[in-house]
């Protein structure tokens, strides 16, 4: 029961952090995109 | 010597090998077939399942004889080798727009928030008896995610297969019952009624990248997710970057309507009556309501806690499609919506969590394989 238990604690944190690494890298992604893209309209400009 | 082959002829008949638990599978096979073709639940899956369970309780037919029968090939190499799953998420991935994710990142959590309920339900299930192998598969119901179901169950709890996948099946096709309720014990009117401001327009480099990032991000966290996400992410690739439309065709439709075939027999055909009629498969199924319910509470209260910290708020009811059932309960939401504010339209908002959860339950499915594997 006491291993049911942690199962539960970490189970539902994991899945919070591994959310939250993916949630950063898509932020980072779009960042990194907006930029190449705000490079590409200046350089049309 | 003419009485002996007599009696052998009639032995050998399926009829007088029958027994009452395999006519009681054959009505349960028969009410799946109604509810598939009557009432239009899940019947992809749940009509294959309930002819499974019909053939696989005819006496002295041997179907699923080990190394011998028929469907049980389809069920070794199909679910116990682990090619069907993963394939059904082939074509999950291809029919799949990360668009509404994309558009506004922070509705992850909202995926992640769902999945607190199927841990909830394991450790209610551990309560009740089951073991932790048998508590897992149990609690992935919650997810609503059949294919990840039936990967978790054939791995942690095989002789469950039929009752989960089922059970998971069902209550999916019950969304609209199940959900509506939860949602508004757990929200106020005035949070129902909330405008969702309209989402930014994601590029299509974006929808490239996003596959590959998500495939090297979560099975790098996460390496019993890879045969699910890595096959997800390639799908959605064939579909995001526009140069294999017969790939992402075929990931769409033959393959995943030829696979789906094989998954519903062989799962319908492990419900052999010895298996499936014990207390445990009623048991299960409560357990697969609640695992619904708690999944949806746990949604709309994480979403509730973000609109704590956000200067945008997001409808509360969002949260509850954080269960994957993509796109069943995305639209309840949205219907829900439209009841309680003519002019709010969620359902490209709800989609968000909605896509987030199938990768939320994948996640939690590897965090169960990874601990008691």
């Amino acid at each position: 029961m006491i291993k049911a238990f942690w199962i539960f604690v970490v189970g539902s944190i994991g899945v919070f952090i591994g959310m939250a690494v993916l949630y950063l890298a898509m932020k980072a992604l779009v960042l990194v995109l907006s930029r190449f893209a705000g490079e590409e309209n200046n350089n049309g400009a | 010597m003419e009485h002996n082959i007599i009696s052998e002829i009639i032995y050998s008949c399926g009829i007088f090998n029958l027994s009452l638990g395999n006519i009681i599978m054959w009505i349960i096979g028969m009410t799946l077939i109604y509810l598939a073709i009557a009432k239009k639940f899940e019947p992809l899956l749940l009509l294959p399942i309930g002819f499974g369970i019909i053939i696989a309780n005819l006496p002295l037919a041997d179907l699923m004889k080990p190394g011998e029968g028929l469907v049980w090939r389809f069920y070794h190499y199909g679910i116990q080798w682990e090619v069907i799953p993963p394939l059904i998420f082939l074509g999950l991935g291809a029919l799949t727009d990360f668009g509404p994710l994309l558009a506004r990142p922070s509705l992850i959590f909202l995926g992640a928030g769902a999945q607190v309920g199927v841990y909830i339900t394991f450790f209610c299930a551990k309560l009740m008896g089951f073991s932790l192998d048998e508590a897992a598969a149990i609690g992935i119901i919650g997810g609503a995610d059949g294919p990840t179901t039936i990967y978790v169950t054939s791995k942690l709890a095989p002789h469950l297969l039929g009752s989960c996948a089922v059970a998971a099946y069902s209550y999916m096709a019950l969304v609209p019952i199940i959900q509506p309720p939860v949602i508004k014990l757990f929200t106020t009117k005035a949070e129902r009624q909330i405008v969702m401001k309209k989402s930014r327009r994601v590029s299509t480099r974006e929808r490239i990248m996003f596959p590959i990032l998500a495939t090297l991000v979560v099975i790098l966290l996460f390496p019993p997710s890879a045969p699910l996400m890595a096959m997800f992410m390639l799908g959605n690739l064939f579909r995001e970057s526009g140069v294999v439309e017969r790939l992402s065709g075929a990931a769409q439709n033959e393959l995943m309507n030829i696979v789906t075939i094989f998954l519903g027999v062989s799962v319908g055909a492990t419900m052999d009556a010895a298996t499936f009629l014990r207390p445990q498969s009623l048991m299960i199924f409560f357990l697969g309501a609640f695992a619904f319910a708690s999944s949806t509470a746990t949604g709309v209260i994480v979403a509730k806690i973000m609109n704590l910290f956000l200067k945008d708020k997001i409808n509360p009811m969002i949260g509850a499609a954080g269960v994957s059932a993509v796109p069943m309960s995305a639209r309840v939401v949205h219907v829900m919506g439209q009841e309680e504010n003519k002019k709010n339209y969620l359902l490209m908002h709800a989609m968000g969590p909605n896509i987030a959860g199938v990768i939320g339950t994948i996640i939690a499915a590897s965090i169960f394989i990874g601990v008691l594997k």
